[in-house]
C-alpha cells in the first residue's frame, strides 16, 4: 500500500511539475509575442520606398522629362459612333417640296444619353448648313430613343442637279465628335427602268390582250408622277394611253413603282415592229420616256 | 501616290533632255556659279538638304520646300563671300524665296599659275502646295507635296586667271523642284537644277564678253531626309533629342555620280551638331570631304556655322550663318490658334513648368478656340466645335503618366501641343491626425499605389497603423521588384493553396527567401510581420537588385 502511495504521490508530483512547466512556458512565450511590435503598413511603405531601385523608379515616375512618349497616350475610345446614314429617297427633285429624309443610327461608348446631338449639314442641297436631327419620335422620326436620328427637309429648286453630299456630325456630351456623309442624287427626270410586252409579238385582231409593264424609278416618292403614258396612235388609239398602278386592269400592285396597261392591237394593224413610246412625267415638272418594240403579225 | 510618281518622273525627264555640257572655261575649273550650295546648316550636313528642305535654303537646294519654309539668312564667309537668303510665306501654303549670292573663289590653281572667280547671282524662287488645284484641294497626298521653281540671273561673272586676259560673262537658268512629305517624319525630294536647254528662251547658258558662251551643267538630285529620333510621330521617341540623317545623289550627264549624306542632332531645339559626307566635282576626279557644322537657336534668333571643303581651291573653309524666323512675317494667316488651355477640375498641385500637370482627377479637360476652318484632335479624336469655334473636350487620365496631344488641322497644316500630365491616384488616409510623418508616409502611399504596388479601391482608406499582414507585404515586395510572377500549379503551403489569391507572389518570396515559411508547413499569409521579421525581411529585400 505504502509503495503504492508512493508511486502515486510521485506521479502526482511529476505532473504537477509537467504542468507548472508547460503553464510557465506559455506565460513566458505569450509575453515574448506581446513585447514584438507590429510592422505597421506604413512603416512597411516607408521601407519599400526607401530601396535604392524605388527611389528610382519614384523619381522616374515624378520627372517630366523620362517616360512621356506615344505609350502615354490614352487610345480610348471616346468619339461616338455612326452606325450608317442614309437619304430617303436616294433620289429627290429639287423642288422644295418633295420629303426628304436624313437617317443616322448612331451610338456612343457613354450610351446613347451622351449624345449631345446629331446634325447635318444642308447647304450643298440649299438649305441650312447646320441642321438638327432628332430622336423623339417626331418630325418623321419613327421610335424616340432608338439612336435613330431623322431630319426631314426638301431639296431648294435653285440647286443644280447631280450627286450631292450630306455630311452628318455627331456630338457627345464631353465634346468629341464623329463625322459621315450620305449622298443625294438631285436629279428631275424619271427612269423607266423596264419597260416590256407581253407578250412581245402578238397576232392583229387577237381578242388577248397586250399587257405593257413599265418600272419607274422617280426622284421622291412614286406618288409624285404625274402621268405614265404609251404611245399607241400607230394602233389607232386616238391619244396617249395612261397606266394604272391602281392593282386594277393588270395591275398587279398598288401604289408601287410598276405601272400596267392592257390593250388590244385591232385587226386592221399592218404586220411589222412598232417602237412604241412610253413615257412618265412628274410634278417636279420631269418627263423620261423610252420606246418599246412590239412585233405585230397578221 | 500614282501622280507623285508621275511628276517625279517629268523632272528627270526634263533634266535627261537638258544639253549636254559645252567644254568651257567655267567647268574646267569644276565652276558653275548657278549651282548654288551655300549656307552654314546644309553645308554642315554635307549638302545633303535637298531631301529635308525645311527652311529658307530651300530657295536654293530646293524649291519645293518653299511651301512650308520661312525665314531669312545671311551667310558671310569673309567680305567677298555673302549670301542673303529669304522665304516669305504667303498664307496661301506657298512662299517665295530670294537669295542673292556674292561669291570669290581665289587661287585656284590652274597649269599657268592660278585663277580668282567672282561672281554675282540672284534667285527668285517660288514654292507651293497644290492646293489651288480645284480637284486636289482636299487630296490628303497633295497636302504633302510642294512644288517650287528658281529664277536663277548670273548678274556678273569675273575670271582672272594668271597669263590670260580676265573675262566677264552672265546668263541665267532655271531650277524646279519637288519636296513630297511621306510621313511626319520623312520626306523625299527630287530636284532638275538648270533644266534650260542651252539659249532656250535666253537662258540656259553663261556668255561671255570675249569668247563666246558655254552651256551651264544639268543636275538631277535624288534626296530623302528623316527624323529618326525625335518627339511624337518619330520612329524613335526622345525628349529634347532629335537626330536628322538626309541623303541625295546627284546625278550628272558627263560627269560621275554623287553622293551626300548628312545628319543634324539636335539637344532642346536649341543645340545642334551637324556633320556629313560630301563629294564634289573637282578640277579632276571627285572631291570627298566630310563637313562639320555647329547651330544655335534662341527663340527666332540662330546661328550656324560649318566647316566645308572648297574644291576648286582645295581649301577648307569656314561659313557662318546668322538666321531669324519672323513670327508675323505672313502675308495672311490661316491656321492661327491659341494654344489650348487646360483645366483641372480639382487642381490639386502647381508646378513652375506651365506644361505639366499633376492631378488627383481621372479626367482633364481641355478647352480653346479655333478660327473658322480648322479641326481640333486630341490624341486623334476630332473634338466637336460649337458655334463660336470653340471646344471643350473632357480626356481620361490613367494612373501615372499621361501625354495628350493636341492637333490643330487646317488644309494640310498641322499645329501640335503636348501637355504631360501625372495622374497620381488618390488616398484616403484613416486617422490622418494620428499618423506620424504624415506628409512622408502619404507621399510615398500615393506613389506606391500610383505604380500599382498597393492595390486600394478609391473609398477604401489606408490604415497607416495597422500591422501589415506577410501575405500583403509579399505582394508589395514582389509588385515593387518588378519579379516575374510565376504558375502556381500546386498548393504551396497547408493553409496556401494553389488557387489562393496571393499564391504567386507568396511563391516567390518563399523562393528568394524573402519571406520564410514556418516550420510546421504553414505560411499564415494574414498573420502580421513584426519589426523584427520586418527588419530581417527588408535586409534581404534590398540586396535582391
Amino acid at each position: 500500500m505504502m509503495a503504492n502511495a508512493r508511486k502515486i504521490g510521485s506521479c502526482a508530483l511529476a505532473l504537477w511539475l509537467m504542468a507548472g512547466i508547460s503553464l510557465g512556458g506559455r506565460a513566458w512565450a505569450q509575453q515574448k509575442a506581446e513585447a514584438q511590435e507590429e510592422l505597421t503598413k506604413g512603416e512597411a511603405v516607408m521601407m519599400i520606398s526607401a530601396s535604392d531601385f524605388m527611389k528610382k523608379k519614384i523619381g522616374e515616375l515624378l520627372s517630366w522629362t523620362i517616360g512621356y512618349d506615344i505609350s502615354k497616350v490614352s487610345r480610348i475610345k471616346l468619339t461616338p459612333t455612326i452606325n450608317y446614314v442614309m437619304a430617303i429617297p436616294r433620289k429627290a427633285p429639287p423642288d422644295g417640296r418633295t420629303v426628304v429624309e436624313i437617317v443616322a443610327s448612331v451610338d456612343d461608348p457613354g450610351g446613347l444619353k451622351n449624345i449631345a446631338g446629331v446634325r447635318a449639314d444642308l447647304s450643298s442641297i440649299g438649305r441650312l448648313p447646320n441642321t438638327m436631327l432628332v430622336d423623339n419620335g417626331l418630325y418623321g422620326d419613327r421610335k424616340a430613343a432608338d439612336g435613330i436620328y431623322t431630319l426631314q427637309t426638301s431639296v431648294s429648286p435653285k440647286v443644280d442637279l447631280g450627286d450631292k453630299e450630306v455630311p452628318v456630325a455627331v456630338a457627345n456630351k464631353r465634346g468629341w465628335l464623329a463625322l459621315a456623309k450620305t449622298s443625294l442624287d438631285i436629279r428631275v427626270n424619271p427612269d423607266i427602268i423596264e419597260a416590256q410586252f407581253d407578250p412581245q409579238s402578238v397576232q392583229a385582231g387577237s381578242m388577248s390582250p397586250v399587257t405593257l409593264t413599265l418600272k419607274i424609278d422617280n426622284p421622291g416618292r412614286v406618288e409624285d408622277l404625274e402621268k405614265v403614258t404609251a404611245d399607241l396612235r400607230s394602233f389607232g388609239y386616238s391619244e396617249l394611253m395612261l397606266l394604272r398602278n391602281d392593282g386594277k386592269g393588270g395591275d398587279v400592285v398598288a401604289g408601287d413603282e410598276v405601272f400596267t396597261l392592257q390593250f388590244r392591237v385591232p385587226d386592221y394593224v399592218p404586220g411589222g415592229n412598232y417602237s412604241i413610246r412610253v413615257g412618265a412625267s412628274n410634278l417636279a415638272g420631269g418627263y423620261g420616256f423610252t420606246d418599246v418594240a412590239l412585233r405585230v403579225y397578221r | 501616290m500614282m501622280n507623285i510618281y508621275k511628276i517625279a518622273a517629268c523632272f528627270l525627264m526634263i533634266w535627261t533632255l537638258a544639253p549636254g555640257l559645252a567644254r568651257a572655261q567655267l567647268n574646267d575649273l569644276a565652276l558653275n556659279p548657278l549651282r548654288i550650295e551655300i549656307g552654314s546648316r546644309p553645308l554642315g550636313m554635307g549638302g545633303a538638304f535637298s531631301g529635308l528642305a525645311d527652311d529658307m535654303n530651300s530657295a536654293i537646294y530646293n524649291p519645293g520646300g518653299l511651301a512650308w519654309a520661312k525665314g531669312i539668312s545671311l551667310t558671310v564667309k569673309d567680305l567677298e563671300n555673302v549670301t542673303a537668303v529669304q522665304a516669305y510665306p504667303t498664307g496661301f501654303g506657298s512662299s517665295v524665296g530670294l537669295a542673292v549670292v556674292t561669291s570669290k573663289i581665289s587661287n585656284i590653281p590652274i597649269p599657268a599659275g592660278t585663277a580668282n572667280s567672282n561672281s554675282n547671282v540672284i534667285s527668285l524662287s517660288y514654292g507651293t502646295k497644290l492646293l489651288f488645284l480645284p480637284g486636289f484641294y482636299q487630296n490628303p497626298n497633295i497636302n504633302r507635296l510642294g512644288v517650287g521653281i528658281s529664277i536663277k540671273g548670273l548678274m556678273g561673272q569675273t575670271l582672272r586667271r594668271s597669263g590670260e586676259l580676265d573675262r566677264s560673262a552672265s546668263g541665267f537658268d532655271v531650277d524646279i523642284g519637288m519636296l513630297w512629305k511621306g510621313g511626319d517624319w520623312w520626306q523625299a525630294g527630287v530636284v532638275a537644277q538648270n533644266i534650260l536647254p542651252m539659249n532656250t528662251l535666253g537662258g540656259g547658258a553663261i556668255k561671255w564678253d570675249v569668247g563666246g558662251e558655254e552651256s551651264i551643267p544639268a543636275t538631277g538630285k535624288l534626296a530623302a531626309s528623316g527624323r529618326v529620333i525625335g518627339d511624337i510621330g518619330s520612329p524613335v521617341f526622345m525628349e529634347g533629342r532629335e537626330l536628322i540623317l538626309s541623303g541625295e545623289l546627284n546625278i550628272h550627264r558627263t560627269r560621275p555620280l554623287l553622293m551626300r549624306l548628312g545628319g543634324e542632332l539636335g539637344f532642346n531645339k536649341t543645340y545642334y551638331v551637324r556633320s556629313g559626307f560630301m563629294q564634289q566635282h573637282a578640277p579632276v576626279g571627285i572631291a570627298s570631304n566630310i563637313n562639320y557644322g555647329l547651330g544655335y537657336r534662341k527663340d527666332r534668333w540662330g546661328l550656324d556655322m560649318a566647316s566645308y571643303h572648297e574644291p576648286a581651291s582645295d581649301q577648307r573653309v569656314f561659313y557662318a550663318s546668322f538666321v531669324y524666323f519672323p513670327k508675323e512675317w505672313i502675308v495672311l494667316r490661316k491656321l492661327d490658334v491659341e494654344r489650348p488651355a487646360v483645366m483641372l477640375e480639382d487642381p490639386f498641385e502647381t508646378i513652375s513648368l506651365e506644361d505639366n500637370i499633376i492631378t488627383y482627377d481621372d479626367k482633364i479637360e481641355v478647352f480653346g478656340k479655333v478660327k473658322p476652318g480648322v479641326e481640333v484632335y486630341i490624341n486623334g479624336l476630332r473634338a466637336s466645335l460649337d458655334k463660336e469655334n470653340s471646344f471643350k473636350v473632357t480626356v481620361p487620365l490613367r494612373l501615372g503618366k499621361n501625354l495628350i496631344i493636341v492637333e490643330a488641322r487646317y488644309e494640310g497644316e498641322k499645329k501640335v501641343w503636348k501637355y504631360k500630365v501625372l495622374r497620381k491616384a488618390k488616398v484616403k488616409i484613416k486617422d490622418e491626425e494620428k499618423v506620424a510623418d504624415l506628409k512622408d508616409k502619404k507621399a510615398a502611399v500615393e506613389s506606391l499605389v500610383t505604380m500599382g504596388v498597393i492595390e486600394i479601391t478609391p473609398e477604401a482608406e489606408f490604415v497607416m497603423e495597422a500591422g501589415v499582414t506577410r501575405g500583403e507585404l509579399s505582394s508589395w515586395l514582389v509588385k515593387s521588384a518588378e519579379l516575374k510572377l510565376p504558375e502556381v500549379t500546386r498548393d504551396l503551403f497547408t493553409d496556401v493553396p494553389r488557387d489562393h489569391p496571393l499564391a504567386p507572389y507568396i511563391k516567390v518570396v518563399t523562393e528568394m527567401k524573402l519571406i520564410m515559411p514556418f516550420p510546421d508547413g504553414t505560411f499564415r499569409p494574414g498573420a502580421v510581420v513584426s519589426k523584427e521579421e520586418g527588419d530581417a525581411i527588408f535586409a534581404r529585400f534590398g540586396g535582391i537588385k
